[in-house]
């Protein structure tokens, strides 16, 4: 009997240490989330992070989902055009993605940044912009910022240098959006999928030039 | 006895490492923010100059006013440099960040905070910790001058941040922004000296400069242009 109150202060103390250590482990885990791992900042602070549950974004920038939401204009500014006036008007050669083929996108184009983006439906956006010059070459670009952005990883589709972001690669309350990055002589290609990252590639792979009409 | 008390020992052990690996593994979207802001919100008042196709933008000479306001939600007065479907921006300037509201920036509880941040394909960058400023009229840009896709950020001459790679996005439409989350706080900002660089480098003046969409989206705020360099946001009942 007289053990008894030992074990139970015992216990109690091993509970008290143990709910420290958990809420220790806890704190430090949420602290590392915030805070994200040190990069090469300017002013020693620099990180990437992820919302909470009913945060915004600082600005007027409008939510990443819209992008897929057909009563809003997918560019603006821009222009809705065919897509076969889209290379014509952004003066390079625009991808057509062959495993939607038979689908007409809503094409959108601004001719003075050269950015062109295809919506097909409410589930896939494909956009594209000409590759800086003044740019590393994408293959080193996309190592760095799958490492900097702690997302995805890169490779090669069809040749071309990828960066391929899976919606599960992406942090809590990222949007759940499949993500490929291509570079297509040139091209940066930029396939946003509410899909598999398996049939975001495949969309990818299946990039061909669009003819100019 | 011993044996029940090494067993109730072991069962209060693991539930005690379970709760320890619970607590490390709660995702941080089950994390509530505090709700202060309205429905709808952020509200924005957003002025732009012509054209889309800018290396970066800065107000200067004299500059953004910072206020240092009874905030209890949040604020923000910045310029940033976006694409045209919105996937990609930066932004620079300053914030009231009462309770967490925004993603990513230091929470305030004072002063306003410099505002730094990237948005690319929906992963969020920003400056945090970041500095308390003092009310006044200050110089803020943010460039990506030598148009390798990293964007770095200014206040007063000093550079404060830079972005994460964000090629191919190197340029892009400009536009300031006097923005608060509830009717409760005042949406009061004010930028003289506006300009953007041109893809020489150079800053030139904003010109053509309107309100975007042509109204503000706070039904309680309206603009105030004085030039094409010097735009203001007001509660209304205020006149410019």
């Amino acid at each position: 009997m007289t053990s008894r109150p030992l074990q139970a202060v015992g216990r109690i103390r091993l509970g008290w240490i143990v709910a420290a250590l958990a809420v220790l482990v806890g704190t430090v885990a949420i602290a590392f989330q915030l805070s994200g791992p040190p990069s090469e900042p300017v002013g020693g602070a620099t990180q990437k992070s992820s919302p909470l549950s009913g945060q915004v974004d600082p600005g007027p920038g409008r939510d990443f989902m819209a992008i897929f939401d057909e009563k809003q204009p997918l560019f603006d500014p821009g222009t809705e055009t065919s897509l076969g006036q889209a290379s014509s008007l952004a003066k390079m050669t625009v991808y057509e993605p062959q495993a939607v083929s038979g689908s007409t996108p809503e094409t959108w184009v601004n001719p003075e940044t050269q950015e062109v983006g295809l919506r097909y439906g409410t589930g896939l956006v494909v956009y594209e912009v000409p590759w800086p010059l003044s740019a590393d070459d994408p293959a080193t670009t996309y190592d760095r910022q799958a490492k900097q952005w702690q997302a995805g990883y890169t490779g090669r589709i069809s040749g071309h240098p990828a960066w391929v972001i899976p919606e599960d690669s992406r942090a809590p309350g990222e949007p759940p959006v499949s993500v490929v990055h291509v570079n297509i002589d040139g091209v940066d290609v930029t396939v946003y999928a509410k899909a598999s990252i398996d049939e975001a590639v495949a969309i990818a792979e299946s990039l061909q030039p669009v003819a100019s009409g | 006895m011993r044996g029940s008390a090494a067993i109730s020992l072991r069962s209060e052990l693991r539930l005690l490492l379970l709760s320890a690996a619970d607590i490390a593994l709660v995702p941080l979207s089950a994390v509530p923010a505090v709700a202060c802001h309205d429905a709808g919100s952020p509200w924005n008042t957003i002025y732009k100059p012509n054209g889309s196709d800018w290396l970066g933008v800065q107000v200067s000479s004299p500059g953004m006013a910072i206020y240092n306001g009874d905030v209890s939600c949040g604020r923000v007065s910045s310029l940033f440099v976006r694409n045209s479907d919105w996937t990609r921006w930066v932004e620079v300037g300053w914030i009231e960040n009462a309770g967490s509201h925004y993603a990513c920036v230091p929470d305030t509880n004072g002063p306003p905070k410099i505002l730094a941040y990237a948005k690319f394909d929906g992963m969020t960058g920003c400056k945090n910790p970041a500095s308390d400023l003092s009310e006044g009229t200050d110089g803020f840009k943010v460039h990506d001058d030598n148009q390798n896709g990293v964007w770095r950020y200014f206040h007063s001459g000093n550079e404060v941040w830079t972005s994460f790679d964000m090629s191919p996005f190197n340029s892009g439409l400009v536009e300031d922004n006097g923005e608060r989350l509830n009717f409760s706080n005042t949406a009061h900002s004010d930028f003289d000296g506006l300009t953007r660089m041109n893809s020489s480098g150079s800053f030139t003046d904003w010109n053509s400069t309107d309100l975007h969409d042509g109204d503000s989206d706070d039904s309680g705020s309206h603009g105030c242009k004085y030039s094409d360099t010097h735009t203001a946001v007001k509660l209304n009942g205020t006149p410019c």
